[in-house]
């Protein structure tokens, strides 16, 4: 499996077909992250797409490849964001309200609703291996290659994301 | 929620939640394909220039020698030994017909990294490469879990420990004749590599002479070479770990050896995770089909001058239009490739027009839906695209000069702080919503993208009703030759200056960060407006 930082560099040396590959394994990650603050599922995937090609346009100036999960991930709340921002002033609905507006299978439950909010508000590192394990589907050691960790490494911080992620579904609960 | 199962098992099915989405993938490559600059893509792989068949590569391969010979000839006082131990061993590998290496490795990864480098665990590494009869080229590569095999038609990387199969297409076109050798042997020449002679050793009864290659601090590698015959015998690599040298790699190579059969005829296995390339992709072949259908038309019509805009007939919205839009047996001779266009006008024309905010609209134009494939080739701007696709729709950019109120940009001359010491006004934070003055994107921006970003999301509407930024600043907007973008970069932020409520927050910004202010002026100026064309 090629890292992230591999793929990147081969992108910037022309080879636009490594992007397509940063594409498959980031989009689910990205669309989670734009579901998160959009809540509408529809809109997620626009801005997922957006998010993408405004990454690619700027990844000339990626100085870290290697950090391309984070920096897309930061790309991408923020098109989401923006994107709320351009709607027409009928339509822009209050994230938490349009959270409850459907998902490929129907409607994003409550429970779904809350982890997704939870995962994002982990920090920063544990966020990332948390996207790219559970959304991303990656096996342990794939995001270890993915994220230029140590599996061990990568293994601790989703321990201590649990342990963050339970906490905090915890404390939404009360 | 409490247990580690259940909570992996609700993230597993929140991903299920979340779903994929098909067309994800190729609407993106298609946007990356029309875009009008290419932030990332550079100045494309030398290699797939030089190697693209196998005779290019053989005859190429003799090039580089011939060349590495000519320049031993005739670089007075620059000769050094290591560029005569090159030209040796590549021409001894020119008589060569295949090459195998085995050995072991400590890491399956390119790059390495100290942290991911357990010297304690070896993998197996087994290479072979040889030329065909029909002269093809083929090349078995197995790192571990990890087996390349390239058949002259398709790449397969079949991965495992994951049972997961990729397939692409060959990269025979682009291989380096012998490359697992090569690779080595080509820093010998490299001036910026520091080389010294390591003496001599017998290995596998072959005197053998061995070189240090030096690259940076941490790592290094020793190559061995057949005091006779010049070719490679062994390498050896190391890292510089916790303060010693540690052996991650080591490689015996042999040539000429009889390939067996089982890797002369190795058949990837059938995997349970099957990923393909976007050209050769089942999923996409829809679009596949539609290029092949594209190619037919041109076996039987010339091409176009420039360029053709081709209606989809069949009103097919080709879902799966994976660019990069390759015609066979066109693109590679010719240069044409197919732009896939989807989109409404608007977001066609979009930055296709320049300066921002000065392109206008109407709004039934706007949502004009394109469903078409536009062939075109390299070397023509994205406004001339632009054009021709409205003169194809019956629609034209007129020019016109208004008298309006404009912003001139201007700077007091005070010393700037370094660009990655500005930030944007208003920090995020955790706000689901993007305010005023907050970042966009944190990157290096010169003075002249802030400004255009400015009238950029002013004019989002494309009605050129709002601002048109004159820069009379004098910043500078391109880098001096040699130099990067970073060179001329003022701020580590372009905030986002939508709306109304922007404008002042703008100003204050631009006033207190670099000393640039805007004058409103009454100036003509050119609106770029799209009509539909009289054609009578």
């Amino acid at each position: 499996m090629r890292t992230d930082a591999e793929l990147v560099n081969a992108v910037v040396d022309g080879d636009k077909q490594a992007f397509a590959v940063l594409v498959k394994r980031y989009e689910r990650p990205v669309r989670a992250v734009a579901l998160n603050v959009l809540g509408d599922y529809h809109s997620a995937v626009d801005v997922s797409q957006e998010a993408f090609v405004k990454a690619y346009e700027h990844l000339a100036g990626l100085r870290k490849p290697e950090a391309f999960g984070p920096w897309l991930m930061k790309i991408t709340r923020r098109c989401a964001v923006d994107s709320i921002r351009r709607r027409p002033k009928e339509t822009q609905l209050e994230p938490k309200i349009a959270a409850a507006t459907e998902s490929p299978d129907g409607q994003l439950d409550e429970d779904k609703q809350k982890l997704l909010a939870a995962v994002v508000k982990l920090p920063k590192s544990e966020k990332q291996v948390v996207i790219l394990r559970y959304l991303g589907d990656n096996s342990v050691k794939d995001v270890a290659d993915i994220v230029g960790r140590s599996v061990g490494t990568v293994t601790k911080q989703l321990s201590r994301a649990h342990k963050r992620l339970r906490k905090i579904l915890e404390r939404s609960e009360k | 929620m409490t247990s580690k199962d259940n909570l992996e098992e609700k993230l597993h099915e929140l991903s299920q939640a979340i779903g994929s989405d098909d067309k994800l993938v190729e609407n993106v490559m298609n946007r990356i394909h029309s875009a009008p600059a290419c932030g990332a893509a550079g100045a494309g792989c030398i290699r797939k220039i030089i190697m693209k068949h196998s005779l290019t590569k053989l005859v190429t391969a003799a090039a580089i020698i011939i060349v590495a010979l000519i320049s031993i000839s005739y670089f007075d006082g620059s000769f050094d030994g290591t560029s005569a131990v090159y030209a040796a061993a590549m021409k001894a590998l020119q008589n060569v017909k295949t090459v195998h290496i085995s050995g072991w490795t400590t890491c399956i990864r390119p790059h390495v990294r100290e942290e991911l480098l357990d010297t304690s665990k070896r993998d197996a590494v087994e290479i072979w490469e040889w030329g065909t009869e029909d002269d093809g080229y083929r090349q078995y590569y197995r790192e571990g879990p990890i087996i390349e095999w390239d058949d002259g038609d398709r790449r397969y990387e079949y991965d495992e420990d994951n049972d997961l199969l990729h397939i692409g297409n060959s990269h025979t076109g682009v291989l380096k004749y012998c490359e697992s050798v090569t690779s080595y042997l080509n820093k010998l020449k490299d001036r910026n590599i520091k080389v010294i002679d390591i003496g001599t050793r017998t290995i596998r009864n072959r005197p053998a002479r061995g070189f240090r290659i030096t690259k940076g601090d941490i790592k290094r590698e020793d190559i061995w070479l057949d005091s006779q015959t010049n070719l490679v015998l062994e390498i050896n690599a190391h890292v510089l770990k916790e303060g010693q040298w540690k052996q991650w790699r080591h490689g015996e190579a042999t040539y000429d050896q009889e390939v067996p059969d089982s890797i002369r005829g190795y058949v990837p296995p059938d995997a349970e995770h099957v990923e393909y390339n976007s050209d050769i992709d089942p999923r996409f072949k829809e679009y596949h089909s539609r290029l092949r259908e594209i190619a037919a038309y041109y076996q039987q019509h010339p091409l176009p001058e420039t360029m053709e805009l081709l209606l989809r007939e069949k009103g097919e919205t080709l879902d799966n239009s994976y660019s990069p839009g390759r015609l066979s047996g066109i693109t590679d001779t010719t240069g044409y490739w197919v732009l896939p266009i989807q989109s409404s006008l608007a977001d066609f024309l979009r930055r296709r027009i320049v300066p921002d905010g000065s392109l206008r609209v109407p709004d039934d134009l706007q949502k004009i839906r394109l469903n078409h494939d536009l062939i075109t080739k390299n070397g023509h701007t994205s406004r001339e695209r632009a054009d021709f696709v409205l003169d194809d729709l019956g629609l034209e950019i007129v020019e016109v000069s208004e008298q309006r109120k404009v912003w001139v940009a201007h700077y007091d001359g005070r010393p700037l702080k370094t660009w990655r010491e500005v930030k944007a006004p208003v920090a995020r934070g955790d706000a689901r919503h993007t305010k005023p003055g907050m970042d966009w994107i944190s990157n290096s921006h010169t003075m002249k993208h802030l400004l255009e970003s400015f009238a950029y999301y002013q004019g989002y509407d494309l009605r050129a009703d709002k601002l048109i930024i004159i820069d009379e600043t004098g910043l500078p907007s391109k880098p001096a030759e040699g130099q990067s973008e970073e060179s001329i970069a003022v701020s580590s932020a372009s905030p986002y200056w939508g709306g109304d409520e922007s404008i002042e927050m703008a100003r204050k910004w631009f006033r207190e960060q670099f000393g640039v202010t805007f004058t409103e002026e009454i100036r003509t100026v050119t609106v770029y407006l799209v009509r539909r064309c009289n054609r009578e």
